[in-house]
């Protein structure tokens, strides 16, 4: 098996999926996109959050949105199946599952007048249904919040290149708004000035550093985060999400040209190791971690998560996409393409480079690298398994593209290998970090939509609790409090983040939300556009899959790990996971009692 | 020039001179009290000037809405 091989069949899977499956499916039979109906941005139009976007400005922001570290830490982790099953499940979750689940949160939203799916879920599960799931998904984005802050510290510590990289991004960002939105240029020469401006400042980042400590990291993304989800969208968050949408593009462009140069040099990784791996697969932690008790179905969604298939693609799709979308015929792009090219990252950036230099010396064998080559640039592993899931992914791109440019340039090998694994943790950080953003703003909109049976009762105190300075500092607040306090470990006995305690349920938890999602759009493509037949059936028997899989994915958590973990463990991830099952065993009850009624109607 | 927007220019000029001190009296390499201060300070307060002095209803999109709907939108004061 060559590179090549795999960049073809990648390459004709996905346009093919786009223009028969997204267009001609869901597009035109589906959902009917109609281009002279108002959208929510035009008809709710408030300067803040309900703003008509250039469709390649959105389609940048949504895609820098979704994408967190899930589609780059999540495959890297399912190596431990071998390449191939990862492979074979990114592109079929992402086309049949993801990009539909993605599309059609966008488009239900959009007929909604731009409110959350969850809200959406009330015309066809429920009121009660409703503020159930508004309460869990505002919780889970808290956890976000946390986590991303968290993550996002840390890495600006270890690197402190990519948060002058961050920061500077910033000014640019505002600079970029309003260029196009105040001055009025043109979205193509304000990008072309952006981009040029961006060249400079990413060269400039190799010469400037900015070191603070973890505490104080977490302090000033508070800061940002507060800002940016409270500020209007056209003036931070879309700008820096847009232009960052540049250097991931740039980071997944780079990956898909490399099988082009290095055509045949062969993959040294197995297609298969095994079909149950260790419980570290699906961050399983303690014992438990060790136990062979990850089956790749039905583990496999919570361990690649948005690689495949995200249910927190959907409160941003519903949440500050479909705000933004200016005509219905966008919606395509944005959602089903933005989550094709989330696909592309796992598939192109992370699982490939990973099956070419799997095995380091065979590796090195193959390509014809010099003896010292590897240790030169600092590899001490056999394999990529011997590393944690970041080092997998920031080595594997590394050495593949130093082998690249090295043929091509005659550059130093170790010299471009140091280059590319710094660029490649550049993207992580850029990743985390425009999710982060969008996060707190989501966790506002679902705030307010949760708070919506207040207006009627007390129209002031309404107006202040959903204030969007108010409602996006309460979120971060929280997020900080649980990212910034360090507790002990029951487990390892070092000091830890205090989200870390709860961080491990969010796999179970982000892939719950997806079927909420899934089951949701199901039952509004049946019961409110009344599509039946077998065309209704390629939306109905995914999120029943969908359902199933995350059921016994829960499951497992429960049976194998939960009775494993420490008190601490229990009365929190434990906690979350059993929440979870029971949500989700409720949710199946509401969609089948919401689907019959559906029939009779 | 109203005052909200004579604040926001004021709060966009001191910030880049921050900024550039942050920077340039460290270096590059931004560290120790005084500068790393500056450079957070810097940092926040950049992203709150300019919409303070340029308002928050855009041109470009009040245009496009209009135009859209052909309703004739409020200015936001």
């Amino acid at each position: 098996m060559y590179p090549i091989l795999i960049l073809l069949i990648v390459l004709a899977i996905y346009v093919a999926a786009f223009i028969y499956y997204g267009k001609k499916l869901l597009e035109q039979r589906v959902v009917k996109a109609d281009p002279t109906k108002p959208t929510p941005a035009i008809t709710k139009y408030d300067g803040i959050d309900y703003v008509p976007a250039n469709k390649y400005v959105l389609y940048g922001h949504h895609f820098a949105s979704i994408a967190g570290a899930g589609p780059i830490v999540g495959p890297a982790l399912a190596l431990n199946w071998g390449w191939g099953l990862p492979l074979v499940w990114v592109l079929f979750g992402n086309i049949f599952i993801g990009a539909v689940h993605d599309y059609l949160a966008i488009m239900s939203s959009v007929r909604h007048g731009g409110v959350s799916v969850i809200t959406v879920s009330e015309s066809t599960m429920g009121r009660k249904a409703r503020y159930i799931f508004l309460a869990y998904t505002w919780f889970a984005l808290v956890l976000v919040l946390a986590a991303f802050l968290s993550v996002c510290s840390s890495v600006f510590v270890g690197t402190p290149s990519a948060a002058v990289v961050s920061l500077f991004y910033m000014p640019l960002a505002l600079l970029f708004g309003l260029m196009v939105y105040r001055v009025g240029l043109s979205v193509k020469k304000a990008t072309a000035i952006a981009l040029t401006l961006e060249v400079i400042m990413l060269a400039a980042s190799l010469y400037l550093q900015v070191v603070l400590p973890y505490e104080t990291w977490v302090v000033v993304l508070t800061v940002y985060s507060f800002l940016a989800a409270s500020l209007p969208v056209w003036y931070l968050l879309q700008p820096r999400d847009y232009l960052n949408a540049y250097l991931l593009w740039a980071f997944v462009a780079l990956a898909a040209i490399a099988p082009l140069v290095i055509p045949l040099v062969g993959m040294t990784g197995p297609v298969l190791t095994s079909f149950v791996a260790s419980g570290a697969t699906i961050g399983a932690v303690g014992p438990a971690a060790k136990a062979m008790i990850a089956w790749f179905w039905p583990c496999v969604p919570l361990t690649i998560a948005c690689g495949a298939l995200s249910g927190f693609h959907s409160i941003v799709g519903s949440g500050t996409t479909s705000k933004q979308l200016a005509n219905e015929l966008d919606a395509l792009l944005v959602g089903y393409g933005g989550m094709l090219t989330e696909g592309a990252v796992s598939s192109l950036a992370v699982i490939l480079p990973a099956a070419i230099v799997w095995d380091f010396s065979a590796f090195a064998a193959g390509a014809g690298l010099a003896a010292d080559a590897l240790a030169r640039a600092g590899i001490k592993v056999a394999n990529v398994l011997a590393l944690p899931s970041a080092g997998r992914f920031t080595t594997s791109y590394g050495l593949v593209q130093a082998l690249v440019w090295s043929r091509l340039t005659g550059a130093d090998f170790a010299a471009l290998y140091k280059g590319f694994s710094t660029f490649a943790a550049w993207a992580l950080s850029a990743f985390v970090l425009t999710t982060l953003d969008t996060a707190n703003r989501l966790a506002r909109f679902i705030w307010a939509e949760f708070f919506d049976w207040l207006k009627p009762r007390s129209p002031g105190l309404h107006k202040v609790i959903t204030n969007r300075w108010v409602a996006s500092l309460i979120a971060i607040a929280l997020g900080a409090a649980m990212a910034l306090p360090k507790i002990t470990d029951p487990i390892t006995g070092t000091a830890v983040a205090a989200y870390t305690v709860v961080w491990p349920a969010f796999a179970g938890t982000n892939q719950l939300l997806a079927a909420i999602a899934l089951l949701t759009e199901a039952l509004w493509v049946y019961a409110i556009l009344k599509v039946r037949g077998r065309v209704n059936l390629l939306i109905m028997v995914p999120a029943l899959f969908l359902w199933v899989t995350v059921t016994l994915a829960l499951a497992i958590w429960l049976i194998f790990i939960v009775p494993t973990l420490p008190l601490l463990y229990i009365a929190t991830t434990g906690l979350f996971t059993a929440i979870s099952f029971a949500l989700n065993i409720a949710l199946i009850v509401l969609f089948v009692a919401s689907l019959r009624r559906a029939a009779r109607a | 020039m109203k005052p909200k927007e004579a604040l926001g220019l004021a709060i966009t000029v001191i910030s880049v001179a921050v900024l550039f001190y942050a920077f340039i009296a460290t270096g590059g390499a931004v560290k120790g009290d005084l500068a790393l201060a500056a450079a957070v300070s810097g940092f926040a307060l950049i992203l709150l000037g300019p919409y303070l002095w340029l308002g928050e209803v855009p041109i470009a999109i009040k245009k496009f809405i209009e135009a859209k709907t052909g309703a004739k939108l409020e200015e936001k004061k």
